[in-house]
Order: structure tokens, then C-alpha cells, then sequence
């Protein structure tokens, strides 16, 4: 009878587990072996060049530039889309019809290809015909080259980034607010609490799990960052907005130096799991 | 008094909103009335809504790339691997949910903590796979890798847990196989958790682009998001035409997307508060 059952839930799982195995965990460890070599791709000879890559890579210039790009675009975008997007959920409570427009405006970059979403932004940042210089220049500010002035690129990709995420958040935290108890509320009103009291006192540490998860989600996502500064800036101008995903791609598949790019994504690895440990630290500290 | 201040309160917050929200939609009235706009008054004002009604720049950037084929190619690949990712998960969240096997744990714990492997890490070796199988240039490389979840087993696994069992046990009484339990049963209880699964794979297929960047060469392969890609390469700054490729490229799927919002909405806030 157990072997029975054990085989029936071993045949269930066998498609999932299958395509695990194959297209994931079988990947992932070839590329911790192959970050310990110098391949190319093509050659049947893999040299094994223990952590030289590593190495090398934490003594890369170019390598130094893409993790402070990576850190500067994933903190600003996950901080400034979680609290827009908490700020704007707590406006459309209680506000019936409109509400659902505004959630809908704010959710449709979601769901839009963010390929040719970029393709749009190229098109707002144009400094001669894009609607942000010209707004600029109307009110007689300094309207820069957005993307390939060397200061302003990564500014202009961390917005494209908000734009994108920021429906995610007013989404997770509109629902988190509505499954909020009443009662409480009810006993501040009693007492004659302020508004912003409320918010500070009762709805931010209610909402900290959300908050959490709003947070993870966002830099898991963020720190992978890819399609559209692929779109808008290749990573220029000077490697500006060289993100790590986009270093990864230009190292393995321009120049084809895979055990380097390796390396870099095992970086990006690590710093996920590091990320990942923390917030299973702070939640056991919580629930304890 | 505290009325005034109410409203006063209310009134700003209705700005706030509008403001906000008129940002984010920016970019898309942006991109129809360009698209919209003879090439010549492409910088022309007004900008907010549309003058003209050029509607060859349609013609000209379906004629200068093949959409249709790109849409039929994203359709078949996100329609697939939603169909894929819906089905193993089910079966492999039904398993864990509801039998003891040997390595039930630990299989667990490596399924949830795999989804911690950033995707680009994965391409490098993934590419070389897709060669040694002759999958590269095929549009088999980009559905059967992906035809797996560890979220959806997650999220689905939490949603059959709360199906009592009787109503397998009834269903088996009546001589019904496991397969068919899950189809009939467990299946259309679960489907608002099915929804979210689906709707969340369909966007990720749909939205995909690195990895078909990577294993895709032939344009007639090419799905929406690639196609689009090449096209800003190859007409740069000929924005008319550009936005009306990008306008055919976005907007039926933000409109399919957002006749399906209340569920879409629903879904992924429940998945989210779950978690």
C-alpha cells in the first residue's frame, strides 16, 4: 500500500519534476561549473581555471560600475514604487467606482510587452520630440539628452522600472488594506485618533507583511533587470546603465566568454540568496 | 470647520491621483496619437489626442514586418506553456498535498528554494541544452523548459489543501482514477488558484524576452516582444511608423488583459496575501 502510494505521487510529479531536473537544476549546476573555466562555447575543451573568473571579476572595472548600477536601480525602484504604490492605495480606499479606472491605469503597464513599452520611452525621452523635454523647455527648465547624457540614463531607466512595478504594488496593497479589520479602526475612531495617526500607528505595522512581501518581490525582480535598458540604452552611455543581466549577456554572447559570465550570474545568485536569508531571518525575529 | 479640512483632504487626494495616474498613462496616449499622425506632423502638436487618422502607417509597418506571424507565434507559445505550467502543477501539487512519499521534504524544499535561480544565470547553460537537442531557432525552446512552475505547484498546492478530501474519496468510491479525480474534482474547485497560475504564466510567456533573444534567429519565429526589437532597430527614428507597430504590438493584449482584470486583479492579490 505505501509503495503503491509512493509511486502513484512519484508518477504525478515525474512532468514537473522532469523539466526541473532538465531545464533547472541541471543548468545550474553545469554553470557553477562552468564558472570555474575559461569556455567559449565552441571549443570541446573546457580549461579549468579554479576561481580565476571570480577573481577577475571582482577586479573588473567595468564589473565594479554594474554592481553600484544594480544597487542604485534596484533599491530606487523597489523604495519609490512600494511607497507610491502604498500611498496610492491608501487614497483609493473607500472610494467605490473611480477606484477600479484608476487600478486599471496603474495595472496596464503590467501587462504591456515591456519591449515595446521601452520602444514608447525612447520616444518620450527624444530630447528634440519626446514629451518630457518638451514639457522641460515649456516651463524653462534644463531638458537633458536623457539617454546618452551619462548622468541622466540610469534616472531615465529607474522610471521606466517604477512605471513598470508600480501597478504590482498598488495592486498587493490595495488588497492587503481591504482585508484589514475593521474594529480597530472602529476603537481609534472612538478615541478620536488623527488620520495620519492611524496610518502610522495601525495601517503601516498591519501592512508589514504585505510591505515584506511587496519589498522581496521587487528586488528579486529588479536586480534581473534586463528588457528594457537592453531597448533604450544597451547599457551605455559608458556603461552608465550596465546592469549585471546585461553585462551577463554581452560577456556570454557577444564575446562569448561564458566561464566570465558565469560568474557574474553566480554573483547575482548569491546576492538573491543573501537577500532571500534576511527576510527569513526578519520573519522568524517577528514571529518570535 | 473639520468638514472644510475634510474635503480640503479629499480634493487633494482626487489631484494626487490624477496626476499620478495621468503619468502613467502617458506613454500610451503618446504612442496611439503618434501612430496616428501623418509622418510629416509626427512632432506637430496636439500631442494628447489625435488630429488625424493616418491610418497607412498601419498598412506601412504590417506590410514592413509580419505581425500576424509574430502574434501567432507568442499566441502558441503562451497559450502552451500556460496549458503546460497549469497541468504538472496540478498533478505535482496534487501529489504533495495529499501523499507521503520518500524524499517529500527535501524535494519540497529544493522546488521552493529554485525559484531564488535568476533567469539569466540560466540561459548560458540552457542555450547549450537547447543546442545538444536541435531546439535552437524553434519555438519548442521556448515552451518545453518553460512547461514547469514552482510557483504554481506553490500556489496551488495551498488551494488544494483547503479541498476536503472527502470529495476525492467520494469520487474514488465511484471508481474514478487518480487523473481523473484531479481533472474532474480538485481541478474546477481550484480554479480560482488556476486562474492566477494562468494568467501569471501567460504573462510571462507573453512578455519573454531575453531567452527568445537568445535561442531565436529566424524572423519568421520571431515572437511580439522580438519583433518588436528588430523593428525599433531597423526604423530608429521613424516614429510614426514605429509607434504604429508598437500600438498593434501592445494594445489587443493590454485590452484582452484588462477584460479579464477582476479576476486577474483578484488572483494576484490572493496570491500574493497567501504567500
Amino acid at each position: 500500500m505505501r509503495n503503491k502510494q509512493a509511486r502513484t505521487a512519484y508518477l504525478l510529479i515525474a512532468p514537473a519534476l522532469i523539466l526541473f531536473i532538465g531545464f533547472t537544476a541541471y543548468p545550474f549546476i553545469w554553470s557553477a561549473q562552468i564558472s570555474l573555466t575559461s569556455w567559449d562555447g565552441l571549443n570541446a575543451v573546457k580549461k579549468f581555471v579554479g576561481f580565476q573568473n571570480y577573481a577577475h571579476l571582482f577586479a573588473d572595472k567595468e564589473f565594479k560600475q554594474s554592481l553600484a548600477v544594480t544597487a542604485i536601480y534596484t533599491v530606487t525602484v523597489t523604495a519609490i514604487s512600494t511607497i507610491l504604490g502604498f500611498l496610492i492605495a491608501l487614497m483609493l480606499q473607500r472610494r467605490g467606482k473611480s477606484s477600479v479606472i484608476y487600478r486599471t491605469i496603474f495595472f496596464s503597464p503590467v501587462v504591456t510587452a515591456t519591449v515595446a513599452a521601452a520602444v514608447v520611452w525612447q520616444l518620450l525621452f527624444d530630447p528634440y520630440v519626446g514629451v518630457i523635454d518638451l514639457g522641460l523647455k515649456a516651463v524653462h527648465l534644463p531638458a537633458p539628452n536623457w539617454l546618452s547624457d551619462t548622468h541622466w540614463a540610469l534616472p531615465a531607466v529607474i522610471i521606466v522600472g517604477i512605471w513598470k512595478r508600480l501597478g504590482f504594488a498598488v495592486i498587493v496593497y490595495a488588497a492587503g488594506l481591504s482585508s484589514l479589520p475593521t474594529s480597530c479602526y472602529e476603537a481609534a475612531d472612538l478615541d478620536g485618533v488623527s488620520g495620519w495617526q492611524k496610518v502610522r500607528y495601525l495601517t503601516i505595522p498591519l501592512m508589514r507583511p504585505v510591505t515584506t512581501l511587496v519589498l522581496i518581490t521587487g528586488f528579486i525582480d529588479a536586480i534581473q533587470v534586463f528588457d528594457h535598458i537592453f531597448i533604450l540604452t544597451s547599457g551605455g552611455p559608458m556603461g552608465s546603465t550596465n546592469v549585471m543581466s546585461l553585462m551577463l549577456f554581452n560577456q556570454g554572447f557577444k564575446l562569448f566568454r561564458l566561464g566570465y559570465a558565469s560568474a557574474i550570474g553566480w554573483t547575482l545568485f548569491l546576492m538573491i540568496l543573501v537577500l532571500t536569508m534576511l527576510q527569513w531571518q526578519l520573519r522568524r525575529r517577528r514571529e518570535l | 470647520m473639520r468638514t472644510f479640512k475634510k474635503i480640503a483632504l479629499r480634493l487633494s487626494d482626487h489631484i494626487a491621483l490624477i496626476a499620478m495616474s495621468s503619468i502613467v498613462i502617458l506613454p500610451f496616449v503618446w504612442m496611439i496619437t503618434t501612430s496616428l499622425k501623418p509622418p510629416k506632423l509626427a512632432f506637430a502638436a496636439p500631442y494628447l489626442y489625435p488630429t488625424h487618422f493616418h491610418w497607412q502607417n498601419f498598412v506601412n509597418a504590417w506590410d514592413e514586418a509580419p505581425f500576424s506571424r509574430y502574434y501567432l507565434n507568442s499566441i502558441v507559445v503562451a497559450v502552451l506553456v500556460t496549458l503546460g505550467q497549469v497541468l504538472t502543477s496540478a498533478l505535482a501539487a496534487y501529489a504533495f498535498d495529499r501523499y507521503e512519499f520518500p524524499f517529500k521534504k527535501t524535494l519540497w524544499f529544493t522546488l521552493l528554494a529554485s525559484m531564488m535561480v535568476p533567469l539569466p544565470l540560466l540561459v548560458i547553460p540552457s542555450f547549450q541544452i537547447i543546442q545538444h537537442l536541435h531546439w535552437a531557432d524553434n519555438l519548442a525552446a521556448l515552451i518545453i523548459p518553460r512547461c514547469w512552475s514552482a510557483f504554481g505547484i506553490l500556489l496551488l498546492r495551498q488551494f488544494i489543501h483547503s479541498i476536503p478530501r472527502d470529495f476525492d474519496d467520494a469520487a474514488k468510491m465511484d471508481g474514478a482514477s487518480v487523473l481523473r479525480v484531479i481533472w474532474s474534482v480538485i481541478l474546477p474547485l481550484a480554479r480560482p488558484a488556476v486562474a492566477t497560475l494562468a494568467l501569471f504564466a501567460f504573462l510571462f510567456a507573453w512578455n519573454d524576452f531575453l531567452w527568445p533573444l537568445i535561442v531565436l534567429n529566424s524572423p519568421e519565429h520571431f515572437t511580439v516582444p522580438l519583433g518588436i526589437a528588430n523593428f525599433s532597430g531597423k526604423y530608429g527614428t521613424r516614429w510614426t511608423l514605429l509607434m504604429a507597430a508598437t500600438v498593434s504590438a501592445t494594445i489587443p493584449a493590454v485590452v484582452a488583459f484588462l477584460a479579464m482584470q477582476k479576476s486577474l486583479i483578484r488572483g494576484l492579490a490572493s496570491g500574493g496575501i497567501n504567500e
